[in-house]
């Protein structure tokens, strides 16, 4: 029987109450992360059974290892110190950090998290791990705009440029190659900033092949709430076997598998045409409604995919992490999204 | 000597935003949020005073994004997250399909009760019609506008500036950018059209046209084409990078291009700082007010 539709999730839920409450208090130097470790491990181990309930066949922690995403790598880089809370929309704020110097790994801040997950998960795992393009992105780059001049657009990319590039090979690759070592099924680089300046489009790639350069691990890219048309002239570039990409946050919610009843898919249609050959994630829940996709609803979003791409190459996620939903309504979600794929599945055998 | 004053929207102190996040689980009710927030307000007022500003710009830190309080009207609806422009920072696109302008639910977002703030920010119908979901005649954009402009006025704010960084950003037309701004022309004293994230120039010659002042991003603009350029609000201090900036470095490199007669403004709004960089911010500019 043909072996098509693999169901994952991206990357963080959220924390449950008590892990929240005690990673604020080692966000405000009252505890160490020692401190709070057991708690983390709690958490972490509720969330993958949490995610193996609902029948994914990749699983993850959902992050219960790291404050988010961001926070997580830059408190373990020296030259980055905390700036402040920067909004990402309405009244969400991640707290970002300026770069005042060279930056370079203090400490490998996920080894330790991925060997204990992989100890305790049931399931193969894919483990995230965020983009050298992306921390360059979302920092107040201070050192490299004081060498390359604060004015222009030359001067902000070859700032960009010498930021990523060093975030890639002196962050980013040493952490790979030993999470390299480990039983990960694969690897995921978050780069959720990846079209955030159309005419940095080379740094994006160049930063990320110089971040995998000598892991040989299953790797997948991960970018969502961007311009799909400017990174497709370049996947063909990246050294990656997966494009993990958010689709539901633009689609309606009727039924249905034409070209009118998927809006939010159109864009399929440019990738089958640039003769888009590697995996895909197909995100088919929106992570910013509570609302709930109806089973149905996840099919016809997989079936209507499937007449762009392969479906022995579609796997099938949430558009991005679900951590800004309750757990309940996460799990809902996630359990929704394998029904809705049991469907499509049925139907495209 | 160079003048300065802030524009757009300023950030939400820390205290303002785990208030926010409070009152949105239900821990704090609105009479607390409402509190903090008229603190906030009043502390983004004295601060601009105390840097002698000749505006004084309303924070605006109750818009959760440029175009809220407008999605908030009848046939305006918030859409889904679309990033704005080159940042990390979303807005909810909205869906324009009857416009028509409510005086009522701006008045829950404007500050001039708590404070006599003199300036404030709107989205420029340019940038309103290419940022939304358009589903009525670009024309109702413009009149929606108009009567935002004739609302402020009578509110009492006499600097309104437009954001407009679609008409720098990538290709414009012409044609509609006229359009819509003959609707605006009564109020040409009054309004400024804010250009940022592109090249001044792109459009300097139509804007000089219609008479309106306009702003100039330092980071975009190439600083020897400044003197060909009749506006003198120039965005020389960033508002996107907590670098802070040498006050006297900026106002002589300023002034050895265009004179000393200009006004030195943040290019980008000061939203995309955390609050303390914001206010270090505001008081740079302050000092470039003193350099001589």
């Amino acid at each position: 029987m043909m072996d098509i539709l693999r169901f994952q999730e991206i990357g963080s839920i959220r924390k449950p109450r008590y892990l929240i409450d005690k990673y604020r208090g080692f966000l405000r130097g009252e505890y160490g992360y020692e401190d709070i470790l057991p708690y983390v491990r709690g958490a972490s181990l509720d969330t993958l059974r949490m995610l193996e309930s609902a029948g994914l066949d990749l699983v993850f922690d959902g992050e219960m290892h790291r404050w988010e995403m961001y926070y997580h790598p830059i408190v373990n880089i020296d030259g980055v110190e905390i700036a402040g809370m920067v909004r990402v929309w309405d009244n969400y704020y991640f707290i970002k950090g300026r770069v005042v110097d060279r930056p370079r790994l203090r400490r490998d801040y996920h080894f330790e998290e991925a060997k204990y997950i992989v100890g305790n998960a049931l399931k193969p795992v894919k483990f995230p791990v965020t983009g050298p393009y992306t921390l360059a992105e979302w920092s107040f780059n201070e050192y490299y705009t004081r060498i390359y001049g604060g004015y222009g657009r030359e001067s902000r990319y070859e700032a960009k440029r010498a930021l990523a590039l060093e975030l890639a090979r002196n962050v980013i690759n040493p952490i790979l190659r030993r999470l390299d070592t480990l039983g990960l099924a694969r690897i995921q680089i978050d780069e959720p900033a990846a079209t955030t300046h159309p005419d940095e489009m080379d740094i994006v790639v160049e930063a990320f092949n110089e971040a995998v350069k000598g892991v040989a691990k299953e790797l997948s890219i991960h970018i969502c709430y961007s311009d799909y048309r400017l990174l497709i002239p370049y996947m063909d570039r990246f050294k990656t076997i997966q494009f993990t990409l958010e689709f539901a946050n633009r689609d309606s919610w009727g039924l249905g598998i034409s070209r009118d009843s998927r809006p939010g898919y159109q864009i399929l249609e440019d990738l089958y045409e640039y003769g888009f050959d590697r995996e895909l994630g197909l995100g088919v829940v929106d992570v910013h409604v509570d609302r709930v996709e109806p089973p149905e609803l996840i099919r016809d979003r997989i079936l209507y995919a499937a007449k762009f791409v392969d479906p022995t190459k579609l796997y099938v996620n949430p558009d991005c992490g679900l951590r800004t939903r309750s757990r309940d309504v996460a799990y809902q979600k996630l359990r929704n999204m394998v029904l809705g794929g049991m469907l499509a599945r049925e139907s495209l055998l | 000597m160079p003048d300065a004053y802030i524009i757009g929207l300023f950030p939400r102190s820390e205290k303002l935003i785990s208030t926010w996040k409070a009152f949105d689980r239900g821990d704090v009710g609105e009479r607390e949020l409402s509190n903090v927030y008229i603190e906030h307000v009043k502390n983004v007022y004295n601060l601009q005073v105390r840097q002698g500003f000749k505006y004084i710009h309303d924070p605006q830190s109750n818009w959760h994004d440029l175009f809220r309080p407008f999605t908030n009207m009848a046939g305006i609806e918030a859409g889904p997250l679309k990033r704005f422009y080159e940042n990390n920072t979303f807005f909810r696109e909205p869906r324009v399909y009857d416009p028509k302008f409510d005086g009522n639910v701006l008045d829950g977002y404007i500050s001039r009760r708590v404070a006599p703030f003199t300036s404030i920010s709107i989205p420029g119908p340019y940038t309103f019609t290419r940022l939304s979901r358009l589903e009525a005649e670009e024309n109702r954009v413009g009149e929606f506008i108009s009567d935002t402009i004739k609302y402020l006025l009578k509110a009492g704010y006499s600097r309104i500036f437009l954001h407009e960084p679609e008409l720098v950003y990538g290709e414009v037309d012409r044609d509609l950018f006229k359009e819509l701004y003959r609707l605006l022309l009564n109020y040409r004293d009054s309004i400024v059209i804010h250009l940022y994230y592109g090249d001044a120039s792109k459009v300097s010659d139509l804007i000089e046209g219609l008479g309106v002042e306009y702003t100039i991003d330092l980071a975009y603009t190439l600083l020897e084409g400044l003197k060909n350029l009749r506006s003198r609000i120039i965005g020389g201090v960033a508002g996107d990078n907590t670098l802070l900036e040498d006050p006297v470095e900026v106002v002589n490199k300023i002034s050895s291009l265009v004179g000393e007669d200009f006004i030195l403004v943040n290019n980008v709004d000061l939203d995309f700082l955390p609050y303390e960089y914001a206010v270090k911010k505001v008081e740079l500019l302050g000092m470039a007010r003193g350099v001589e």
